[in-house]
Order: structure tokens, then C-alpha cells, then sequence
């Protein structure tokens, strides 16, 4: 009876936790000839240091959640160990470097999902438990 | 006249191709003053009294597809500081290229860049993108305003290097430029960057090569008088000082170092660079570095920079003035010739500078697109100069001096 309870008490926080951080998915059209992306690949392409995905001719339109929302600072605590302010020093180094150009900002993650859906050659990150028809997950980043 | 490449760039914007949502405008500003701590004494355009032109700059960014994997750039600056007064504020062309993505790792621009001497060299005026009122004067010194931009090509690969990431940047083109009353050119400009990252690391190497032309309008009857005292005295040491009033195809090299270390909290960078030019004419040899510790806390970045800078002008031609004092003891060349000889000892001596700065000061995030900056930076002079500091003529010459600086810059 004790271990069951346990184990109950053990799932619940279990649940808890997931819920609390649930996992990230890296999210593009159905149509990119990519199954799968490894971090390292995805830390390049939102840094824009990688323009094109990997092994292929199509260029990269990268897509942010707004700057001031939870999972846009984790995706990059989680990709590159970067603050939100360090992003935006980052980004302005970026772009006015003439480097490339800059995310899309999306309005939240079903315009994320939208988008991504719609737009050949887009990539973003959402909360993993979306629901995520209509686009291709090529990479879970786990929590 | 500029390249007319960029002109033709310009036309080459296919108007029908224009889809709105591929086309961004964006832009950055700086308000910036600030002033030292001594009479007749300038750095940039501070001085003893408030300036607001130094580091004060407005600029507006144009980027946009042309093609699947062709896009274009361009970027105008309006800027307070410029090596000629009556150009202050006027519009400049920055940047204007087409941009063309070979391959993932591949991608190759043509038109007008920035040079990319040091690591912040390419965002100088975008005072948002580093921590500073602006990046560390010991290394970026504003003699090198003439050679900001460069009209060519560039080539960009980034890959793996095992656990690292390489970036190799190629470039090759031409400048063109003024500083005072120096007409300054360097064509072909060749160079390269190599860059090494870790997760938290990076470091690089550049190096540019120039062959320079440098002259002055003013300076050829100065010239023209050294070329007749060689021929009065039949001495070659006089020929070999009139050449040192220009450059001719004179071979310039630019080497630079850069470090950058985060660990929490605190990033560490650190820049070095050397520039190289023993030819027989015009001759700059010069050396400057900085490093620099950040501690984020929060919207709070405090900092604090030490750099130090050396650069001396035609060492070789003062080297040989001094000699000529050997052969031609004082008063015996005649009086416009005395005048001439010890005139140009001076010029040549007052161009050398040394110095050591240190910098405390603290940028602080006030909203997602504005900064705000403040420091003071102490310079310690030194080898009887007034260092970075330009003295007022007959101005007394101080052995240090502070400079106190802020700056609000925003992103758009």
C-alpha cells in the first residue's frame, strides 16, 4: 500500500515537473526534405550562422515566440546559453553586421504553428504538447 | 569618387521583384556626450566643454530578397564624428551588396562592406550591439575612419572543426578615404579572418594587406625643397626624407587578435593588433590592445577596460633628420633649410603617441530596444606625447587626462 502510494505521489510530481517545463519541438513545413535536425544544427540556424538547412538547397526563415515570453527564453538558455539580452545585443550585432537577416517574431505558438505550416522553408519552436498537425517535428529538445 | 559598382548595385534593384513581406527596414541611434578634464586638449570631437557629436550617430538598415538565395543590403549612417569637420552628419553609404548563398556552409557578397579589422569593427556605429559608450579607443582608433569601408568581395564558410565551429571570412577590394588633409587609398585591399568558437569561447585572427597611397596636397613643396637640398648637398639622405611626405603602393599589413570567454555571469574579451609598414615612404608603425571585464547582473552590465597604444609615424625619416644633424651640425644649411629640417623633426616627432587607459563604467538594459551607458575613461600619457588626445597648438600638455561619456542608444 506504502510503495503504491508512493509510486502515485512519485508519478504526480513526475507530472508536475512535465508540466511545469514540458519539452520543446523544432517545428518545420511538412514539406522540408530534413527528418531530423541535431541541436547543434538548430543552436546554428537561429544564430544565423547556418542559412541554409543542412545538406540541401533551402534557405532557412526562422521564426521567434515574442521576446518576452517563457519559452523564448528557455529556447535560448537551452540552444546557445544566451539571456533574452544577450539575444537582442546578439541579434542587433547580427543584423546591422550585415550578416543576414533576423527572425520572424510570431504572435504566439499557433501563429508559430500557422506559419510554419504555410511556409515552405520555415523553422520555429513550440511547447511540444501542441498540438502539432499540419507541420514536422524534426527535433524534441527534452527538458 | 567611390566605386561606381555601388552605383550599379543601385540600379540593379529589380523593382517588380519587390515582395513586401521579404523587404525589412529596420535602423539604430546613438545620443551620446560627454567631455574631459582639460583645456586644449580633443579626442573625437570631446573636448573641455559638453560635446554631443562625438559618438552620436543615426542609421537605417535595408534588407530584403531578391531571389532564392540572392539578397540585397544597404545601410546609410549619419554620424557626429568624421575625419572631415564638414562632413559631419551628411549620409553615408555603409554598406550596399547583394548577398548570395551558395551552400549551406558557402556564401559570397559583392559591393560596398565594412572593413572587418576587429571583432566590433562592422557595428561600430551601432552602439547597442556592444557594452560600451563605444568599442576600447587603444585599439579602435579613429585613424582608421579613412579605411571603415571596403568595395569588393567577400567569401564566408563556416563549418566544423571536431567540437568548434570555423568561420573563414576572404575579402578582397578596394578603399579610398580622407583624414585631415590626407588624401589616403589602398587598392588592392586583400585579407582574411579566421574565426574559432566553442560553446562559450571564441577567438580570431585577421590580417589585411594594403598597398597604400597617402599624400597631401600641402606637403609637396616640402618635399620639392628636401629633393633640391639633396641636390645642393649631393647627399641621397635628403631624397630619402622627401620621400616619407607620401606613400606609393607602399605595403601596409594589419594583424589582429581577438578573445572572447564567458562563464556565467562574466564575459572577458580581449583585442591586440599590430599594424606593419617599413617601406621607403609614408610609414606608420603602430600597436594598441585592450581587455576588458563584463559582470551581467540583471539589466546591469558594469565594466572595466585596460589598453594600452603606441604608434609612431615615418620612425625611419626622423631616425635620418636626427643623422642629418651629424653631417650638417645645427646653422649650417642655411636658414629656410634649418627652418625646413627642424620644422619637419617636430611634425614628424608630434605624430608619435603612447598611452595606457583604463575604463569603468556600466551599460544598463532600460528597455528591450535602448541602452544607456555611462563611463569615464583615465589616460595616462606617455613618452612625452598626449597619446589618442589632440593638443591645441602652444596648448600646455598634460600627462593624463579623463574623459566621462554616455551614451543612449536604441535599435529599431
Amino acid at each position: 500500500m506504502r510503495i503504491l502510494q508512493l509510486l502515485a505521489a512519485l508519478t504526480f510530481t513526475c507530472l508536475m515537473l512535465a508540466n511545469a517545463r514540458a519539452d520543446l519541438a523544432i517545428i518545420a513545413h511538412p514539406d522540408n526534405p530534413l527528418a531530423s535536425l541535431s541541436e547543434k544544427d538548430v543552436q546554428k540556424i537561429f544564430l544565423g550562422r547556418l542559412r541554409m538547412f543542412p545538406d540541401s538547397d533551402l534557405e532557412t526563415q526562422t521564426l521567434d515566440l515574442p521576446d518576452n515570453s517563457e519559452l523564448y527564453s528557455r529556447f535560448y538558455a537551452r540552444i546557445a546559453q544566451m539571456t533574452p539580452a544577450k539575444v537582442r545585443r546578439y541579434r542587433a550585432f547580427y543584423l546591422f553586421s550585415g550578416k543576414g537577416k533576423v527572425p520572424y517574431q510570431a504572435q504566439n505558438q499557433q501563429d508559430a504553428i500557422n506559419k510554419v505550416a504555410t511556409e515552405k522553408n520555415a523553422i520555429g519552436y513550440v511547447d511540444a504538447t501542441s498540438d502539432l498537425t499540419g507541420v514536422k517535428v524534426l527535433l524534441i529538445l527534452q527538458e | 569618387m567611390r566605386n561606381p559598382l555601388i552605383y550599379l548595385l543601385l540600379m540593379a534593384i529589380p523593382c517588380q521583384t519587390l515582395a513586401f513581406d521579404d523587404w525589412a527596414w529596420s535602423g539604430f541611434a546613438s545620443v551620446a556626450g560627454g567631455k574631459t578634464n582639460r583645456d586644449g586638449l580633443s579626442f573625437k570631437n570631446y573636448d573641455e566643454n559638453w560635446s554631443f557629436d562625438a559618438d552620436s550617430v543615426v542609421g537605417l538598415h535595408l534588407q530584403g530578397d531578391l531571389l532564392p538565395h540572392l539578397s540585397f543590403t544597404a545601410q546609410i549612417v549619419a554620424q557626429g564624428y568624421h575625419a572631415n569637420d564638414t562632413d559631419q552628419y551628411q549620409p553615408e553609404v555603409d554598406w550596399l551588396f547583394l548577398s548570395y548563398q551558395w551552400s549551406p556552409a558557402l556564401r559570397m557578397r559583392a559591393g560596398r562592406m565594412r572593413t572587418p579589422h576587429y571583432l566590433y569593427s562592422e557595428t561600430i556605429n551601432t552602439g547597442y550591439s556592444y557594452p560600451w559608450v563605444r568599442p576600447p579607443t587603444n585599439v579602435y582608433t579613429f585613424f582608421l575612419t579613412p579605411f571603415y569601408n571596403f568595395d569588393g568581395i567577400d567569401l564566408t564558410w563556416n563549418g566544423d572543426l571536431g567540437p568548434f565551429e570555423l568561420d573563414i571570412q576572404v575579402f578582397a577590394g578596394a578603399m579610398d578615404g580622407e583624414y585631415a588633409e590626407l588624401d589616403i587609398k589602398a587598392e588592392p585591399v586583400g585579407g582574411a579572418n579566421l574565426t574559432l568558437r566553442g560553446q562559450q569561447w571564441l577567438l580570431r585572427y585577421g590580417l589585411i594587406i594594403n598597398s597604400t597611397d597617402i599624400s597631401s596636397p600641402g606637403w609637396h613643396i616640402y618635399q620639392d625643397a628636401y629633393r633640391q637640398l639633396a641636390l645642393f648637398t649631393g647627399d641621397t639622405l635628403f631624397n630619402d626624407i622627401a620621400d616619407a611626405f607620401e606613400a606609393n603602393d607602399e605595403p601596409y599589413a594589419y594583424h589582429a587578435l581577438a578573445a572572447q570567454w564567458e562563464h556565467r555571469n562574466w564575459t572577458l574579451l580581449a583585442e591586440g593588433y599590430y599594424i606593419d609598414n617599413r617601406g621607403d615612404g609614408f610609414a606608420n608603425t603602430s600597436t594598441g590592445g585592450y581587455a576588458s571585464v563584463l559582470y551581467h547582473t540583471g539589466n546591469w552590465t558594469p565594466y572595466i577596460t585596460f589598453g594600452s597604444y603606441y604608434n609612431v609615424l615615418n620612425e625611419d625619416a626622423i631616425q635620418d633628420l636626427e643623422d642629418s644633424y651629424t653631417t650638417y651640425p645645427a646653422g649650417t644649411l642655411g636658414p629656410q633649410a634649418e627652418l625646413l629640417r627642424s620644422g619637419t623633426l617636430d611634425a614628424f616627432r608630434s605624430f608619435k603617441s603612447k598611452q595606457r587607459s583604463w575604463t569603468l563604467g556600466t551599460r544598463y538594459d532600460l528597455f528591450t530596444n535602448t541602452a544607456i551607458k555611462l563611463e569615464a575613461e583615465y589616460f595616462d600619457f606617455l613618452a612625452d606625447t598626449t597619446g589618442l588626445m589632440i593638443p591645441a597648438p602652444d596648448a600646455r600638455r598634460p600627462k593624463d587626462a579623463v574623459l566621462v561619456s554616455f551614451a543612449i542608444d536604441v535599435v529599431f
